[in-house]
């Protein structure tokens, strides 16, 4: 024992090792038994302040995180058998100091995040901070429901225009970007023009027709052989119409088929609610095939 | 000198460690106590990082995008049983130490076998009520709430974890070589280890389970 002074104090004992000596195993269970007792006390208060309507709800979590490091003493003194003794000194220290390591960690994150948060308005609006009933009562019954929706690009090209901004209140339907696919345009023209002359063409066809009749009509009966002729006329130009006519009711589809492909050009607002957020600017070029959003809506959250 | 860690070694020690034992009081202290406060100070460590997952679960615990929020997932019933395993595990743990000193093989490896089935079972709990919540899409995808959620109780899960892995090696070590110097060290150091575990646990269920079923 005269050497006492000679061993470092502070690493007298490991840290879990119970240091009373004497203690013989039947004490040193009932240390660990005490532990235990103490232990399971602070966990059914714990579930029970939860399960209970009996304290004021703000104060749950303060009543929680007390009882809890009520309990991590409980643990410390009773199954790691730290205690405040010199002998201790080390061992306490290093905890002291992981302590203080994690209060920093953790306040710090707290604090830092809180003032994000506080100076950034739309997570603000979306940060669901769990007071606004409406808004329980729809995420609660929305595990499966979507609220947010994510738009694609459906055609490939270029951004012409955008009418929604993040933040903006859109109804369903409305237009927030238009897309300027260059070689729809030139088709739809190549149509029109295709029309406009087949529709030339069927007038042209209908006039000689009329022609015709009337040519059928001046001979009357005069002539079996030339009125022959003007009928076998009038089947050969009423055929050709025919065509012509067939040929019109096709351009009309495909002219229809460009014009509902432009449609798709249109990124239309997909339910009433909020833009969440916006991916493209003005002269953008956009890919169905990238599958990158162009914009994301949101219900709104407070009404 | 500390009378109690010199008994805890030397007890176990025989007397050819006698020598290596004379020579501590020059030295910076007994292995056993170098090696427990090592391990200690790791272990603080361990109990930093976790703060970081702790950190991360507080500020994401109201992301929920949309998706259910803890209160809707959460059963406290499953946590209080696992709650209940972890703190008897503990006890037994301490048990295991307590037989060790007392130099009694039965006695330690009973305390042994009952911290691994009491280990195992929180593990299969927890491995179910995961499984459960993956099922009903409350992955750890859905939202960033729940990826706080898995990663933090999911780390936890994993040191637990190894910490069968190590009780088994353990209990086949003391069967094997005895109670040698060596092996109680590395007793000891499970048993921080495993109070350890215990001692995040009680973070866990407060301030995840318990707090976020409150809100």
């Amino acid at each position: 024992m005269n050497q006492e002074h000679e061993k470092p104090v502070t690493l007298g004992v490991a840290p879990g090792l119970n240091d009373l000596v004497d203690q013989s195993s039947w004490q040193k269970i009932q240390t660990y038994f005490i532990g235990l007792v103490l232990s399971a006390v602070l966990t059914v208060a714990a579930f029970y302040f939860v399960q209970s309507k009996s304290i004021w709800g703000p104060s749950i979590p303060v009543a929680l995180s007390v009882l809890a490091v009520a309990q991590i003493g409980v643990h410390l003194a009773f199954f790691l058998h730290l205690t405040t003794g010199p002998d201790n000194v080390n061992n306490s220290l290093a905890l002291a100091f992981g302590t203080l390591v994690v209060a920093l960690v953790i306040g710090g994150t707290l604090w830092i995040m809180y003032n994000m948060d506080q100076n950034m308005p739309i997570m603000a609006h979306m940060g669901s901070k769990g007071h606004d009933s409406a808004q329980h009562k729809e995420f609660s019954s929305a595990i499966t429901r979507p609220v947010a929706a994510v738009v694609e690009a459906s055609v490939a090209g270029r951004v012409r225009s955008i009418s929604c901004d993040v933040g903006m209140r859109v109804t369903k339907g409305q237009i927030c970007a238009v897309i300027e696919v260059p070689e729809l345009d030139s088709a739809r023209v190549k149509a029109e023009k295709l029309q406009i002359d087949a529709m030339a063409r069927l007038q042209q066809e209908e006039i000689a027709l009329s022609a015709a009749l009337d040519k059928l009509n001046q001979l009357g009966a005069k002539s079996s052989r030339k009125n022959h002729e003007a009928r076998k006329q009038i089947t050969s130009i009423e055929q050709r119409l025919e065509k012509e006519k067939n040929s019109l009711l096709d351009l009309q589809k495909s002219l229809e088929a460009t014009n509902s492909k432009i449609e798709e050009a249109y990124v239309l607002a997909p339910f009433d609610g909020l833009v969440k957020s916006r991916e493209i600017k003005q002269g953008d070029e956009v890919d169905p095939n990238s599958h990158k959003a162009l914009f994301t809506f949101i219900y709104p959250v407070n009404q | 000198m500390n009378v109690a860690n010199e008994r805890f070694s030397s007890e176990l020690a025989s007397h050819a460690h006698h020598e290596a034992h004379e020579e501590d009081h020059h030295g910076p202290g007994a292995k056993l106590v170098i090696v427990g406060y090592g391990f200690w100070i790791f272990l603080l460590s361990d109990i930093v990082m976790f703060s970081a997952f702790f950190a991360a679960h507080a500020v994401l615990q109201d992301s929920t995008d949309g998706g259910p929020k803890g209160s809707e997932l959460l059963s406290i019933r499953n946590v209080a049983y696992e709650t209940a395993c972890l703190l008897l595990s503990s006890f037994t743990c301490g048990l295991i130490l307590v037989g060790a000193e007392a130099r009694r093989m039965a006695w330690t490896q009973a305390a042994l076998i009952a911290t691994g089935l009491l280990g195992l079972t929180f593990l299969v709990l927890e491995v179910r009520e995961f499984t459960e919540m993956i099922s009903q899409g409350a992955g750890p995808q859905r939202s960033a709430f729940l990826s706080s959620f898995f990663a933090l109780v999911g780390c936890h899960g994993a040191h637990v974890s190894v910490g069968l892995l190590w009780l088994g090696t353990m209990m086949a070590q003391l069967f094997v070589k005895g109670f040698r110097d060596d092996i109680l060290r590395r007793l000891l150091c499970f048993n921080l280890f495993w109070h350890m575990l215990d001692i995040v646990w009680v973070a866990v269920f407060t301030l995840v389970y318990l707090v976020g079923d409150a809100r």
